[in-house]
């Protein structure tokens, strides 16, 4: 989708492909648990979670943050990433499933290189906002 | 309120080796099934030496040395917020590298937000290749720590 053949089809301002994954199961949470070691117990215990004052368990927000950088990589194929940030705007809940989106907000060149600025998001089926970040891509 | 004498503060630096089989594991975790991170002919397909980490593998490594972030700088989990992530690349890791990673606190100051006085702790861990010395990445974590 973005990468050098495309490079002239490329606009600022286009938007990307909106693609939902999910539901994040509470097997997720606990597969994701394991291989980041982020053992927190707000992600897969129930109770525990309750007593916190939640519904229930809730995704890492790495997870989710893991969740987005697919989405971008998924998007710009071999294209390298540069740099990738995401700021936790709201809680993803056990169940939820998430819509990632993206927009090109800026195409230019440094150091020989093609890069492409892209903001990114995702948003529950109830149109929550769970992270916003942005991400700057060399294609190839 | 945090001591400030924590600005700069350096934890120890840790060391771990990349195994395709841990890559595997976190591909599958956040459900990334593409075949470059399980498959070490699509990875060379795709020009990558061995199979190459996802782009935030190093969630693993937030943190460098044996004592704990938290506890060192005394925050209490209970009013503590993650701000956010930002990862900078410098060049691609693959399984089979050994990683050495350090954390420094970059910065602790005050704001005032809607729900009172906050620091916001600024922490980097960079890392780097230990058998070519090249730098991989640099992890900024963003903390919210209410007084």
């Amino acid at each position: 989708m973005l990468n050098n053949r495309y490079f002239k089809d490329i606009f600022e301002g286009m938007e990307l492909p909106e693609v939902a994954k999910g539901p994040i199961t509470r097997i997720q949470l606990v597969d994701y648990a394991s291989a980041s070691g982020d053992y927190n117990k707000l992600h897969y215990d129930e109770a525990f979670a309750k007593k916190a004052g939640l519904q229930g368990p809730i995704a890492h927000g790495m997870l989710v943050m893991a969740m987005v950088g697919s989405y971008i990589t998924d998007m710009v194929k071999d294209g390298a990433l540069k740099i990738f940030k995401i700021r936790f705007a709201g809680m993803t809940n056990e169940n939820d499933t998430l819509t990632f989106k993206g927009k090109v907000v800026k195409l230019y060149q440094e150091n020989d290189e093609n890069l492409v600025e892209i903001e990114v998001a995702s948003q529950t089926q109830d149109n929550r906002i769970t992270t916003q970040g942005s991400a700057i891509v060399s294609l190839k | 309120m945090l001591d400030r004498k924590f600005i700069n503060y350096e934890f120890d630096p840790s060391e771990k080796k990349v195994t395709r089989w841990e890559i595997a594991q976190f591909a599958k975790a956040i459900r990334d099934f593409n075949p470059i991170y399980f498959d070490i002919n699509e990875a060379k397909k795709h020009k990558y030496k061995d199979i190459p980490v996802p782009p935030t593998f190093y969630t693993k490594y937030t943190f460098s040395g044996e004592k704990n972030f938290f506890t060192t700088l005394g925050i209490d989990y209970r009013k503590l917020l993650d701000g956010g992530r930002e990862f900078k690349y410098y060049s691609q890791c693959v399984a089979g590298n050994i990683v050495e990673y350090q954390t420094k606190v970059e910065n602790i100051v005050e704001k005032e937000g809607k729900r009172g006085k906050m620091d916001i702790v600024t922490a980097i861990t960079s890392g780097k290749n230990r058998e070519t010395n090249e730098k991989l990445w640099d992890t900024a974590i963003t903390l919210v720590v209410y007084h």
